[in-house]
């Protein structure tokens, strides 16, 4: 192999040391990689700047459109639940066809106007009861919201849609969603979970809002209990279920919150032996269950002695 | 001797190298991880209604505890924009830390207080006596607490607000800082959403910074990219640090640290240990670290939680003899951390601590200005001996450049990607101006600041805390 005096520095003090050809070439290839690198890091810099820039502009162009839509809609929905539109008028055209529903909603068709059109819808509805609430319950009946909706939580994966959904059809009283919703009270995601539970305790019969918790998969996390007694108070004292079914459930989440729930809601047989209901196929231990209250500090619950 | 020469200029060469190249690409994976991390928080926010929250008994409570010293101007507005935030259980410590101006006049004036002499004040944490605690005759003002006490400093201070806390979780506030209306509540979440066997022992956020932006009663109306070089160089290192960096530690469960400016804690946990820790001036990271340390070795199920948004807003120095010594203070305040918990380093023990955050903190933290300066004598030398390669040191500098530039263009990225809270398209031009400077202008700056603090640690002397100056949001 041809050797040469090593060329540390062209032109500059030679180290009298030897370094093969090879060696020497690697030099110049490393060079023009890193060269090559820079090349590719200013690259993306000025990509992730192009696509600042790009979005800024969709984005100041699309949010004034939303925002002209979102105005309009909300006109047209106050106008609608006021009455100025005839629910006959409405139902007959839209009996015809979605588009002649009336010439307002026409352009419904596009999807973007129509997702604007429906959060509006919701947002409206968060805030209206009574009359008011059912006519824009039957309006997003007519407009096939609910259809898109149950569709979207059959098929859907994406968490978020789920959540949406599910969100949705409580809102608008959809009682399919009960039974709909209720594989996906073990849901890993907390949030699709807490709305799944919603939806179930709003639409399951008086007493058995909370029968989901016998085949609950996972320890109930505050979160959830704290949207689960959301829900609760909610519902008149006479729908609520009987707490007492839970105290011996093997799940120590589900027993506190049983217990918490009985106190709150003042339910006197909670501590009853004659209690109805209790869970029959219960492995439980007289170990006590080490877990956490929602303060952050160890509780020692002592399970009940069967 | 030549080949011992030459065996040192090919260390310092590769060694550096790989260094570099090597905590560069930490910032990438990083961006990367966080930008997923922001993303993903962001779509649940926006489907979660936070005010159902409000009403629930089952909420922790909070006790928000923000130490004054020498906060005259501001003190009043400061307590209204407390008052304000929405929470269930909430309760208000300001611990005046024996300010020598009428910080303590003007609260009690103001929010109409008398000294309750009928409060039964026993410490169960270390800290200087207390002279007295006010409480307001008004009811509307009864969640408001107002303790003074001698001067102590900061940890001191809180630990006597810890004190006097009966909450679940206690919040550790700049009292100058500016808090979202909601920012508690959705600091609690990861505490309600953990599995009940898993204990949430510390909650952070993000704090940005409000410079020369609208500030009307005691909220942030309009965010405007600061005027100043300094401060517009202080808001992109906050998108690094908190939107990129901490928001990738937490994704891995390695985050070390929570600013003292806005963070939430397990109150009972922080007695246990101990409290805040008076002996360092990264009395935030010491705490953070303690509270690891101690859990990872009684075996507990815990964790250190991290919200990726915007919840506290706060002013940036905007002189560089005040920023020198906020950032003095940090370099010294690392290497005080680090030391104390020295047997972290590459611990198995403490699982992701121990083999990544710490080694990085040591790395990337802490010695990155001893090799930056390092590699600045190295090349002196060379150049001197007429060793340098320039070819290859212009690659180099152009390789290490265009890192830093796609690390900070990465960080505003995230950040229009994610919140976009800059509404004017300038202000994203002029950060990103800024960005171009950076290494020039600023970066050596700070490694001088961080080496001076390291030097100044080892001879001993004691700088301190210095005064804050601040123009204030009240002038806005």
């Amino acid at each position: 192999m041809d050797e040469i005096a090593f060329p540390y520095e062209q032109g500059m003090i030679p180290l009298n040391e030897t370094v093969n050809l090879t060696q020497h070439a690697d030099e110049g290839t490393i060079r023009n990689i890193v060269w090559s690198i820079v090349a590719i890091l200013f690259l993306l810099s000025v990509l992730m700047i192009v696509v600042i820039w790009l979005r800024r502009t969709l984005f100041i162009k699309q949010n004034q459109n939303h925002t002209f839509l979102k105005n309009r809609y909300e006109t047209l929905l106050a106008e609608f639940v006021a009455g100025e539109y005839e629910e006959e008028i409405v139902r007959e055209r839209s009996a015809e066809k979605e588009t002649k529903l009336s010439l307002d909603f026409n352009e419904l068709t596009n999807p973007i106007n129509r997702k604007i059109f429906k959060k509006q819808l919701i947002l409206l509805r968060k805030s209206m009861s009574g009359l008011e609430a059912s006519r824009l319950r039957e309006l997003y009946l007519m407009l096939g919201f609910k259809n898109e909706a149950i569709h979207l939580l059959k098929n859907s994966q994406k968490e978020h849609v789920l959540i949406k959904s599910l969100t949705e059809l409580t809102l608008m009283h959809i009682q399919e969603a009960g039974n709909l919703a209720i594989p996906f009270t073990s849901h890993r995601n907390p949030m699709v979970s807490v709305c799944a539970m919603r939806a179930v305790m709003r639409f399951q019969p008086d007493g058995k809002q909370l029968d989901f918790l016998n085949t609950l998969k996972f320890e109930l996390t505050h979160w959830q209990q704290t949207h689960l007694f959301a829900e609760l108070q909610h519902q008149s004292a006479a729908a609520l279920p009987n707490f007492a079914r839970w105290r011996h459930h093997p799940q120590a989440s589900i027993r506190a919150f049983a217990d918490k729930m009985s106190e709150h809601f003042g339910s006197s047989d909670f501590f009853s032996d004659e209690s109805e209901d209790v869970l029959p196929s219960q492995v439980i231990d007289n170990q006590p269950n080490k877990t956490y209250n929602v303060y952050g500090q160890m509780d020692i619950i002592m399970r009940p002695i069967l | 001797m030549d080949k011992w020469i030459l065996l040192c200029v090919q260390f310092f060469e590769y060694g550096i190298f790989f260094y570099c190249m090597g905590i560069l690409s930490s910032y990438l994976i990083m961006g990367m991880v966080s930008a997923r991390a922001v993303i993903r928080y962001r779509r649940e926010r926006d489907l979660t209604d936070f005010n159902e929250l409000l009403s629930s008994p089952l909420l922790p409570t909070l006790t928000i505890i923000a130490p004054a010293y020498n906060e005259s101007m501001t003190i009043v507005d400061n307590i209204r924009s407390l008052m304000s935030l929405h929470y269930g259980e909430l309760t208000i410590v300001i611990v005046n830390d024996g300010s020598k101006d009428d910080t303590l006049q003007k609260a009690v004036a103001a929010y109409d207080m008398v000294q309750d002499h009928t409060y039964n004040y026993t410490p169960t944490l270390d800290a200087k006596p207390v002279r007295g605690i006010y409480r307001s005759r008004n009811p509307a003002f009864r969640k408001l607490l107002v303790v003074d006490k001698q001067n102590g400093g900061k940890a001191d201070a809180i630990n006597v607000g810890i004190n006097l806390a009966e909450s679940d979780y206690f919040a550790c506030i700049d009292v100058d800082c500016i808090i979202e209306a909601d920012a508690f509540l959705k600091m609690v979440k990861p505490v309600l959403q953990s599995p009940p066997d898993v204990r949430v022992v510390a909650v952070g956020g993000i704090v940005w910074l409000t410079n020369d932006s609208t500030v009307e009663g005691g909220r942030l109306t309009h965010l405007k990219t600061p005027d100043t070089f300094i401060a517009r160089i202080q808001v992109i290192e906050y998108f690094r640090a908190f939107l990129l960096g901490r928001t990738a530690w937490a994704a891995i469960d390695g985050l070390l640290l929570i600013s003292g400016a806005f963070g939430i804690f397990d109150r009972k946990l922080t007695v246990e240990i101990g409290g805040y820790n008076h002996k360092t001036v990264g009395e935030d990271m010491e705490l953070v670290m303690r509270m690891h340390k101690t859990l990872r070795l009684r075996g507990e199920k815990y964790k250190v939680a991290y919200i990726p948004e915007p919840l506290c807003w706060t002013e940036a120095p905007s002189d560089y003899a005040v920023l020198g010594r906020q950032r003095h203070r940090w370099a010294r305040g690392t290497l005080e951390c680090l030391l104390m918990y020295k047997t972290m380093f590459f611990n198995p023990k403490y699982g992701v601590l121990g083999m990544i955050s710490y080694p990085y903190w040591f790395f990337a933290e802490w010695l990155a200005p001893f090799a930056e300066a390092g590699g600045l004598i190295f090349f002196g030398i060379l150049c001197c001996f007429g060793l340098v390669n320039w070819q290859f040191f212009w690659a180099m500098c152009a390789l290490v450049y265009a890192f830093a530039i796609l690390v900070s263009v990465l960080s505003i990225y995230v950040q229009e990607l994610s919140y976009g809270r800059y509404e004017q398209r300038r202000d994203i031009w002029k950060l990103l101006l800024t960005v171009l400077l950076e290494p020039f202008v600023y970066h050596p700056r700070t490694v001088y600041w961080s080496l001076k603090g390291n030097y100044d640690w080892i001879t001993g002397k004691n700088v301190g805390w210095g005064k804050m100056t601040r123009a204030g949001f009240a002038k806005k």
